[in-house]
């Protein structure tokens, strides 16, 4: 059991005070013993000397030794007497001691004897010495029997108190506290409630503690619910954010993340990556004469062809109403992305069968290859568009690599024809 | 005789030595003692005085029995009633140590042996003139 525990705590606190208590009473009674002792013995020594004062006045008077003998024997039988005298001026000296050697007994009684025929005449002096030490070794003995009874009397109601205040109050708390501190909040676990015992305060508190547990399991289960909700609906938007609605492909910012990491990863590794650059050919009438819900359908039936035509680690993505780039971090040279971007060219120029519709779409597309054709994301870009509206004017549906040289002016999309370049 | 007594007292009404005839301490006429005061006297007869300063051990008589001269005059010297006074030698004589006064059988055995003896001393209630005695003290 450990030290700082309430029924540890209780124990020493109970046996400290009844010790406390004890000793204190023990001391008083013996110091109170010890004086009444001594004022009783000294009573009586009183007593025994008024018995004998006549015989000694006799003996005073006549000076007879035999008296005084008998008188100072009758006074030394006496416990409390430890040494007596009786004298007179006429050379009468009698004396006897209990004790020889160092005197023990420093409290001297001492009496005038009077003449037994004259009162006024005093013949000679009686002294006893009271015997303190062997008074209070007796009121010691005795006050001691009777403590050593009061101890018992004292330390029992103690052990009483203790048990009840252990049965009643700490086994009972232990018991809850125990339990309680193996429980984990939140979880279905609950104090098994003390059995058998009244409605107290006790019961009550295990009965709270039980509902306030039941409280805590509730508010957690709803918060976990709550927060796999959010998590849930960040996941969502932060997808909303980075990607098209409609096909799902990564927007123009994730885009241009992406396009940011390739050339980082492409810079350190000293590798290839192209930018291939789309453009569909005859979308804008599909919207304006069958509609926009037949023009999603094309849209994403673009997105889910131009995936296929992709590896996985390649990067399509919507930039604009119908443009596309592709990402192809890994090549080996210009050619391999020449051969993914004919793939796709190819891909886009299989009809769409939406409904009863068969439609033609088509793309023009571009193509800038790093670090050839830029080491950066805005000429990389420029420079891909710049492709791209190159194959535009070189009569839609087919894919152009970028070049040094490439008429710029083609991007605002106003080229004139005589600067076009095959 | 008893009548005449009590006349003469009743003619004599201020005079104390009538209520009570005195009793008088006495010793051989040759004694080296002088007066004596009331306490000496009680001392001698108590047993506390036992040698004179002379050297001589002065010998107290008294009387047998209770009698009335000898009630007054151990109450006057002692203030004490013959019980106490009985009492007292009881407990003395004891130790063997100490004997109270010889005892004689009447005034006249102790007036003889007063007048022989130098040490001896006694009392009387009335002092006859033609005993050849010292008086030493005077009491009620």
């Amino acid at each position: 059991m450990k030290l700082s525990s309430l029924k540890m705590r209780l124990f020493l606190i109970v046996f400290a005070s009844t010790a406390v208590i004890g000793g204190c009473t023990v001391l008083l009674i013996i110091f109170i013993a010890v004086q009444n002792e001594l004022q009783e013995s000294k009573q009586q020594v009183y007593q025994l000397m008024d018995a004998v004062e006549y015989s000694a006045a006799i003996a005073g008077y006549s000076g007879n030794k035999e008296i005084a003998n008998d008188v100072i024997k009758g006074l030394l039988r006496s416990d409390n007497v430890c040494q007596a005298r009786l004298y007179n001026k006429t050379g009468l000296d009698i004396a006897s001691s209990k004790y020889t050697g160092e005197n023990k007994c420093p409290e001297t009684i001492a009496r005038d004897l009077h003449s037994p025929f004259d009162e006024q005449e005093i013949v000679g002096h009686l002294e006893t010495r009271m015997d303190n030490t062997f008074i209070r070794e007796r009121a010691r003995r005795e006050a001691g029997q009777l403590a050593i009874s009061l101890l018992a009397l004292i330390i029992l109601p103690g052990l009483v108190i203790w048990q009840t205040i252990a049965r009643l109050i700490t086994i009972p708390i232990h018991y809850l506290s125990r339990q309680l501190h193996q429980i984990t909040p939140g979880t279905s676990a609950r104090i098994k409630s003390i059995s058998g015992r009244k409605e107290d305060e006790i019961v009550q508190l295990a009965h709270d503690v039980n509902h306030l547990l039941g409280v805590v399991e509730d508010t957690l289960i709803e918060e976990r619910e709550q927060r796999l909700l959010i998590k849930e609906m960040k996941q969502k938007y932060q997808h909303l954010a980075h990607h098209d609605m409609l096909t799902g492909l990564p927007n123009r910012s994730l885009f241009a993340d992406r396009l940011q990491q390739m050339l980082a990863q492409a810079k350190r590794s000293i590798s290839h990556g192209a930018l291939v650059y789309l453009d569909l050919d005859k979308f804008k009438p599909v919207n304006d004469t069958l509609g926009h819900d037949v023009g999603d359908l094309v849209l994403k039936e673009i997105a889910q062809r131009l995936q296929t035509a992709v590896r996985e680690s390649d990067t399509v993505a919507r930039i604009g109403g119908d443009e596309f780039v592709v990402l192809l971090p890994t090549i080996e040279s210009k050619q391999d992305a020449g051969t993914v971007a004919e793939k796709i060219r190819h891909a886009l120029d299989q009809p769409f069968e939406i409904g009863e519709h068969t439609i033609h779409i088509g793309c023009s597309i571009g193509i800038a290859v790093y670090p050839e054709h830029g080491d950066d994301e805005i000429s990389l870009m420029k420079n891909a568009d710049t492709a791209m509206y190159q194959a535009k004017q070189n009569g839609r549906n087919n894919v152009q690599m970028y070049f040094e040289g490439m008429n710029p002016y083609s991007v605002a999309g106003k080229w004139p024809t005589d600067t076009a370049e095959t | 005789m008893m009548r005449h007594i009590l006349l003469t007292c009743i003619f004599l009404w201020t005079g104390a030595a009538c209520a009570e005839p005195g009793i008088t301490i006495i010793a051989n006429s040759n004694n080296e003692m002088g007066a004596l005061t009331r306490k000496q006297v009680a001392d001698i007869y108590m047993g506390r005085i036992t040698s004179l300063p002379n050297g001589s051990i002065p010998l107290p008589l008294d009387y047998q029995g209770d009698s009335e001269v000898r009630t007054r005059f151990y109450q006057s010297i002692t203030g004490k009633n013959m019980a106490q006074i009985n009492a007292y030698w009881a407990r003395l004589s004891f130790t063997g140590q100490a004997n109270p006064p010889r005892r004689l059988a009447d005034k006249a055995a102790v007036l003889q042996v007063v007048e022989k003896n130098q040490d001896a001393m006694g009392y009387v209630d009335t002092l006859v003139p033609e005993a050849k005695v010292a008086p030493l003290l005077t009491v009620e």
